[in-house]
């Protein structure tokens, strides 16, 4: 929130202590994988800085990881670096394989291996964004998910592999002038196309049959007529905020305690993708159907209406052509969204909770971009750190309207 | 001046749109887009650095005013004792460098400990009083990122001279 001058990191938030660790650790009840994953990042915090890796190691990881499951009858060419995204390095390869049983026709399959850097603008696991694309790919297009390297025994860091998913995040001939998809103007002839299937899907993933969801072994379950499971994200992202800040933002102080104040129990359980908006599907330009549902990092079991807030977020969408009208992910008015939700998911939408979880998106927003990215920039922790320097300034926007709802439901 | 600061940032500016961009593989998409943000990052700077200095002393006087309502809610000896070494620092014509900065932490660090350690009974009135008090500083921080180009509606924002200058009001009043 101040000025960037004077960000120094002699504090205990730049090389954490086990004091520090074991303190947090029991000041925040979070998910157990939840645990892991940031107990690692601040174990790895003292450590090097991000160092460009080359394709070829990247390459010698891959073919480690494949190894152990298959076995050596297969070969990788083409390795290429994919840009987009604001966490992840993403490297592209063709396999050539006989499948997992080894007992196909050889083939050539498109693959991208994605890889965390030491630290990232959110800090996720692995394992569990491979549980939850081999369950949403039950009712949405994804990419189909081959290996995981949880722990980064093979790879330098945690990865997955999954196959190329082909298509685009952005129209060709109206690029986006902002990173990650943000803000993307489809036009307002795909956009209408586009906006259809954004809606079956939101209402497909978030009507998941429960018990495909109980099959998810690193998540903890959800249930219905509790809090709990938005009472443990409030928690994750407290500790993250205490982990990772360069400062304090009483605002967020603030949210926080409002928050645990009143959340909800839940009516309905839903897989909630945590990040569903423009930026995060890609579809193909001539059809114009979506072809895969990227970045399932975020994805918890809970709330509905944690997606719908999060989609209709400012900074995802712009404002239709006509100057008047907000087009959520640009993609489609927040009512027509709403109205064509309810009719595809037979789920209602609670206006009380909507302003609940626009509360709650804000105050993590306000975490990822306020603490976590300007945190991970200046330790030179990614790959990108010019990257999210940039993104971190979203973060003043995000702030600004978190305290706007703040002073409705406090007045 | 020599080196000008601001002719240092022109002149790599410069160097990287016209000679290095050019250069550049256009199949390298990561390094397209870093260097397009580097360029917009220094621009950005570059545009900012003239306001540094009053940024530091305004983003105080902010956490002083939060700070001031904060204590006026609940009792903190803490934040009184920051309120007091801040206020001192605004005055003085030649602090060291960071140290303004330094105190606007520690008034904020005192604020979030009220908000955080507020007993169930009076927490509500001492958010409502913080979430009001907060706006002169989220306002500046946002006028600050406004040529990021990352808000909705960029009209809504005031401009950061304006804030920074005094001729927004708002922005002047609640120090003393």
């Amino acid at each position: 929130m101040t000025s960037m001058a004077g960000l120094s990191d002699s504090d205990s938030r730049a090389e954490p202590d086990e004091a520090f660790i074991a303190r947090i650790r029991a000041a925040y009840p979070v998910e157990a994988e939840i645990d892991r994953v940031l107990t690692r990042k601040l174990r790895g915090r003292g450590g090097p800085e991000y160092a460009p890796v080359s394709l070829d190691e990247l390459v010698d990881g891959v073919a480690a990881l494949i190894r152990a499951d298959i076995g050596d009858r297969f070969s990788i060419r083409n390795p290429r670096w994919l840009a987009g995204g604001a966490s992840k390095l993403q490297m592209a390869f063709d396999l050539d394989w006989a499948g997992k049983s080894g007992e196909g026709p050889f083939r050539t399959e498109p693959m991208v291996l994605r890889m965390e850097p030491p630290e990232a603008i959110v800090e996720t696991s692995r394992l569990r964004e491979f549980e939850i694309l081999g369950v949403a790919g039950d009712v949405v297009p994804v990419p189909p998910c081959y290996w995981v390297d949880a722990e980064g025994g093979c790879l330098p860091h945690p990865a997955l592999i999954y196959g190329f998913a082909a298509g685009t995040t952005k129209p060709a001939a109206r690029p986006s002038t902002q990173v990650t998809g943000i803000g993307t103007n489809f036009g307002p002839e795909l956009r209408q196309i586009l906006a259809e299937q954004f809606v079956d899907h939101l209402a497909a993933i978030h009507t998941i049959d429960p018990a495909r969801l109980a099959t998810l072994q690193s998540f903890e379950q959800a249930e219905v007529g509790s809090n709990a499971s938005v009472l443990r994200q409030i928690a994750w992202w407290r500790r993250v905020w205490d982990e990772d800040r360069p400062e304090e933002l009483p605002l967020v102080d603030v949210a926080a305690r409002w928050l645990i104040a009143n959340a909800p129990p839940l009516d309905h359980v839903s897989l909630v993708h945590g990040d569903f908006r423009a930026g995060n599907f890609l579809f193909d330009e001539e059809s114009r159907r979506i072809t895969a549902w990227l970045d399932w990092e975020l994805a918890v079991l809970g709330d509905r209406h944690q997606d719908l807030t999060w989609t209709t977020g400012v900074h995802f969408g712009h404002y239709h052509e006509d100057g008047q009208t907000f087009l959520a992910s640009g993609l489609l008015p927040v009512e027509e969204l709403h109205r064509r939700y309810k009719a595809a998911a037979g789920l209602s939408i609670d206006p009380v909770r909507l302003r609940y979880y626009r509360i709650f998106n804000d105050f993590t927003s306000c975490v990822h971009m306020l603490a976590t990215a300007a945190r991970v920039a200046r330790g030179g922790k990614t790959h990108q750190d010019v990257v999210v320097g940039w993104l971190s300034m979203i973060g003043n926007v995000i702030a600004g309207k978190l305290r706007d709802s703040l002073a409705e439901v406090l007045r | 001046m020599i080196p000008d600061l601001d002719l240092q940032l022109q002149v790599v500016i410069k160097a990287l749109k016209d000679t290095v961009m050019p250069a550049v593989d256009p199949a390298h998409r990561m390094a397209i887009e870093q260097l397009g943000l580097s360029i917009a990052t220094l621009s950005m700077v570059r545009e900012r650095l003239p306001l540094a200095g009053l940024r530091e002393w305004q983003d105080l006087a902010n956490a002083i005013a939060l700070g001031r309502a904060t204590v006026a809610e609940v009792s903190s000896a803490v934040l009184e004792q920051a309120i007091g070494d801040g206020a001192a620092l605004l005055d003085e014509a030649r602090p060291a460098p960071g140290a303004r900065t330094a105190a606007t932490r520690a008034v904020l660090s005192a604020v979030s400990m009220a908000v955080r350690e507020a007993d169930d009974g009076s927490e509500t009135a001492l958010m409502r009083t913080i979430v009001e008090a907060s706006r002169p500083a989220l306002d500046l921080a946002r006028a600050w990122s406004k040529s990021a180009g990352f808000e909705p509606d960029p009209d809504e924002v005031p401009e950061v001279v304006a804030l920074l200058t005094g001729t927004v009001g708002v922005q002047r009043t609640g120090v003393r």
